[in-house]
């Protein structure tokens, strides 16, 4: 047991949780499928750490660990990117959208429960689909780069280009700060991720937590306007 | 609708103006090389 593989994890899922409640708490104020959409993905972010942080204190659980894998490898970045895409797209290619990753997260659900798996025979640090599933053949695993590059480009590519026309445009300095930092908070899990696919331990929940804590201070700032803003007569 | 934008219209400081359009270029461009790294990881390529 470790800080890194054990504590860190349990505090990304706290802050994900406070995270997903200040979003709901938004949500049923202004109302916005985004802020739907974002505050799920932010409680899938907070069973994905739970999870880990669960494992790092108790061990291997094969429900645990399918939980974490549907959850926290699968399902997260998708949820949170099609929320920025419902707050930028057409409202067509978002219904259609939705529908899909609906349907496609429903049959990986039962994909992922209904596969067969077992506790690694080596030794686990922190969870990890690379030992567990098999490297041949299809598995839950070969999924996760569809779901997550999807997601990513979703919510960080989003972040990004609400960033620059709010910039262009000259308005709502708050929010190009916010979708700055969102933006960057959404890029460390998708580098721990990859960085975690390549074998180096820790990578995965250190992003996790800073990317967690990066899209909360987003969030805030984004929807806070900031006192420097003058406005013009 | 015109005098609403002109109502919001924020004047940034100096210091964001410098250093907000590298950041948010710098960022598109890492999203493009993470998007390309996932997908040679995650693919199974390397």
């Amino acid at each position: 047991m470790s800080f890194v593989n054990t504590y860190l994890p349990l505090l990304s899922s706290i802050v994900s949780f406070v995270f997903a409640f200040f979003v709901f708490k938004r949500y049923k104020a202004r109302k916005g499928n985004h802020l739907l959409l974002w505050g799920i993905g932010m409680i899938f972010y907070g069973i994905g750490g739970l999870m880990e942080g669960l494992f790092g204190l108790y061990g291997w659980n094969t429900l645990g660990f399918k939980l974490w894998y549907l959850f926290g490898a699968i399902l997260v970045a998708a949820w949170l990117g099609q929320g920025t895409i419902y707050l930028l797209a057409k409202e067509k290619t978002a219904k259609i959208s939705m529908i899909i990753l609906l349907i496609l997260s429903i049959l990986v659900a039962f994909y992922v429960f209904s596969f067969d798996i077992s506790q690694p025979a080596v030794a686990m640090e922190e969870l990890s689909g690379k030992l567990v599933y098999p490297d041949t053949g299809f598995s839950p695993r070969k999924t996760t780069p569809f779901f997550n590059i999807y997601g990513t480009l979703g919510l960080v590519g989003g972040a990004v280009y609400s960033a620059w026309i709010f910039f262009r445009k000259r308005v709502f300095l708050h929010r190009v700060l916010g979708n700055v930092l969102i933006a960057l908070g959404g890029l460390f899990p998708a580098f721990g991720g990859s960085f975690s696919r390549l074998g180096i331990d820790g990578a995965l929940y250190i992003s996790e937590f800073i990317g967690a804590v990066l899209m909360f201070i987003g969030f805030w700032r984004a929807t806070t306007p900031m006192d420097t803003e003058k406005k013009e007569a | 609708m015109d005098s609403k934008k002109e109502k919001n219209k924020t004047v940034f400081p100096k210091i964001y103006e410098k250093i907000l359009p590298v950041i948010i270029v710098l960022m598109a461009l890492t999203v493009i090389l993470v998007m390309v790294f996932a997908a040679i990881v995650g693919l199974g390529i390397i």
